[in-house]
């Protein structure tokens, strides 16, 4: 029954043309947002992928690309950055004020950095800036892109982002902080144009920062969250025959089963019971912390636990996963 | 091999990148520790609340709580005990301000003062200088035979190591002494660059927070010296012959590049490493390579038995040629943990664990 709370599809919300993507670090949050930008490119959408990290991922997915502030073309239909604050802040000093020649001199300054860094939200304005600017040019008379997906920062500075229009705006209503937030207010309200997803895995820590992530959101922000992705779900191995599978674990006998089973392998049924074992405790594990996620009434994605070693090989069987629908 | 590291040192420093079990590796060491004969204290920072309740921390305060009695449980008994405190960082940056300001009412100005409260909860680094001067009070106590100091969860793991470094720096660089010189605000249209600076953090945020910046600086003074101090005592506490380090890791391709990365890292900065631990490793149980099969979608039972069943088989042998290949080339030990089947956030997972770690 607890198999039927998650979507086995992508539902609408992973449609819109802006996609928030946030979580726990360590759940796969740059990975689903990477397999998202791939699908999107692959059904031949000009597709925006923006990491915001000082120790971007991107490198270790794509073949031939390195991660850097400027747009770099990854593959067909698929342009990728990383938003760092600091050349943010640099372009943003050059566009809004004009002053070219001094704004290296006053970016670079140590000082400066450490204040901006510091002061109330200048990080999460500049870079939401820099989306609300990309989401907003013009090829012609069409979009320049049909897709940016946001590998947004971890939960913590998330919500501060998420936190900040609202703020700025009860501080200030003139000027140009208070333009720049009414513009990212209006982005992450519109729910035509913007997603705010969050990842997570089904285990205790990264569940309870959801948890506490998504209530956040909804109660000091006007946002709202349209879907939460359980990255990681094991296989429900038994399905249909699942009385069958578990009795068999559990220690009976069942020679029909486990000879065809093992046809061809050359290994034995404890290894087997092992194995299958190791992996059932696993997701009944999981089952439970899928039943805390409820309560949020968000709409819950699932994308499967891949068993792959290396990072590339994640992505390439998640894209394949989640085109194949 | 893990036992003689404890042997040797009286302060481990636990590190590496979140989300690879740091805090229950670190909970494990203890246990070993305890079981050694040490007193022992486990310095930990916002547990898993499982975790945290093994360990007798479920909600209190930063101070020690002695968990030797649910030891018994294990078979531990005789001289070691065990305690755990969880660090509460925000408060302790708070504590040196306290500490160190000139008089009651500069510390109410600090402390109140908007940019101090964003840079004390949010200047990188900031929670790793706090551990480690929770770590430094603890050391020169001498209240415990061994100290294990499990790191914030952080992505740039190093931040740990730089953060005195970083904040030295901030309080120490010229322009910040121009600025407390000349009383903030005070001080503007005496130097030219100065003048640009406030000019343009003014337009971008308005004209509150340069008043916040010249308060702060008015109070950052009385902190500064104390301070720098600290960081350098910080510094030479990491490189002293009873510390060292343990980097704890996950078994997957991406995680052991990072974890060796860090050792490089640390080993530059001449600061000791005495093991790699692959914690959640899966270790391979066919004497030969499978053969793996396609058909997830399968509807029969029986293929997706032995699908799962190979896959994970082939995922234990990928995991484990990455660890072989990075123990060879490691000057330091690594030493791998098999994935648990139970809980491994209860008093008996962490013995296991600690178990592990001993025969290891």
């Amino acid at each position: 029954m607890t198999q039927q709370l998650l979507e086995t599809r992508l539902g609408p919300a992973f449609d819109r043309r802006f996609l928030f993507i946030t979580g726990k670090g360590g759940v796969g949050k740059t990975l689903i947002s990477a397999m998202l930008a791939v699908r999107a490119a692959q059904r031949g959408e000009r597709t925006l992928w923006v990491e915001m990290s000082e120790a971007p991922r991107g490198g270790h997915l794509f073949a031939d690309f390195s991660p850097r502030y400027q747009l770099v073309p990854v593959r067909d239909h698929l342009w990728a950055m990383n938003l760092r604050v600091q050349p943010a802040i640099e372009e943003y000093l050059a566009v809004a004020f004009k002053v070219p020649f001094i704004t290296r001199l006053i970016a670079r300054n140590t000082l400066f950095q450490v204040l901006t860094g510091a002061l109330p939200g200048l990080d999460s304005l500049i870079p939401l800036g820099k989306l609300w600017y990309e989401l907003g040019r013009k090829r012609g008379r069409k979009p320049y892109w049909d897709r940016i997906i946001l590998d947004a920062p971890a939960t913590g500075h998330a919500l501060a982002m998420l936190r900040f229009p609202q703020a700025a705006l009860d501080m200030v209503n003139s000027g140009n902080v208070a333009d720049r937030s009414r513009e990212i207010d209006e982005i992450l309200s519109d729910q035509t144009l913007t997603s705010l997803i969050a990842v997570t895995t089904l285990e205790e820590l990264p569940v309870d920062e959801t948890r506490e992530l998504v209530e956040q959101v909804h109660a000091e922000t006007p946002y709202r969250f349209a879907a939460v992705v359980c990255n990681s779900v094991f296989p429900d191995i038994g399905r249909d025959q699942d009385e069958r599978f578990q009795s068999w674990l559990a220690g009976a006998e069942d020679a029909g089963l486990i000879d065809e089973a093992l046809a061809g392998t050359g290994a034995n049924p404890d290894w087997l019971r092992a194995r299958l074992q190791w992996l059932e405790s696993r997701r009944r594990a999981q089952q439970q912390w899928l039943e805390a996620l409820a309560p949020l009434s968000v709409p819950l994605a699932r994308a499967p636990w891949i068993p792959a070693a290396s990072e590339a090989e994640v992505l390439a069987a998640l894209v394949e996963e989640f085109s194949a629908a | 091999m893990m036992a003689d590291i404890i042997q040797r040192h009286r302060i481990l420093i636990i590190g590496g990148s979140g989300g690879v079990g740091k805090t229950s590796v670190s909970a494990a060491l203890g246990i070993a520790s305890a079981r050694a004969g040490f007193r022992t204290l486990v310095l930990t920072i916002d547990p898993a609340r499982r975790l945290a309740a093994a360990l007798g921390l479920d909600g209190i305060g930063p101070e020690a709580v002695e968990v030797t009695p649910q030891l018994e449980t294990l078979g531990i008994q005789g001289p070691g005990e065990l305690h755990a405190m969880m660090l509460d960082v925000k408060s302790t940056l708070d504590q040196a301000v306290e500490r160190y300001a000139s008089s009651p009412e500069r510390r109410e100005a600090i402390l109140a003062n908007r940019l101090y409260r964003n840079i004390s909860t949010r200047l990188s680094g900031s929670q790793e200088f706090a551990a480690m001067q929770r770590l430094q009070e603890i050391a020169e106590s001498g209240a415990y035979e061994r100290i294990i100091l499990d790191t914030p969860p952080t992505t740039q793991a190093l931040d740990f190591l730089t953060a005195p470094e970083r904040l030295q720096a901030f309080f120490d660089s010229s322009l910040m002494r121009i600025f407390i010189q000349f009383g903030g605000t005070a001080g503007r249209g005496f130097f030219r660059m100065t003048d640009v600076l406030f000019k343009t953090l003014e337009r971008l945020t308005g004209a509150h927070v340069i008043r916040d910046i010249g308060e702060f600086f008015e109070v950052a003074e009385s902190i500064l010296e104390p301070f720098s101090r600290q960081a350098r005592q910080a510094q030479a506490l990491l490189r002293r012959a009873e510390t060292s380090f343990v980097i704890v890791t996950g078994p997957y391709p991406h995680q052991l590049v990072d974890a060796d990365r860090f050792r490089q890292k640390l080993c530059e900065m001449e600061i000791k490493v005495s093991a790699l631990i692959v914690n959640r490793w899966l270790p391979p149980t066919l004497a030969q390579r499978p053969q793996r099969q396609a058909a997830v979608h399968s509807q029969q039972l029986a293929r997706r038995m032995a699908f799962w069943a190979l896959e994970l088989e082939h995922l234990a042998r990928e995991q484990t040629e990455s660890i072989d290949r990075l123990a060879a080339h490691c000057p330091q030990p690594v030493l791998r943990l098999a994935e648990q089947e139970g809980d491994v956030h209860s008093m008996a997972g962490l013995g296991q664990l600690a178990k592990q770690l001993d025969a290891s």
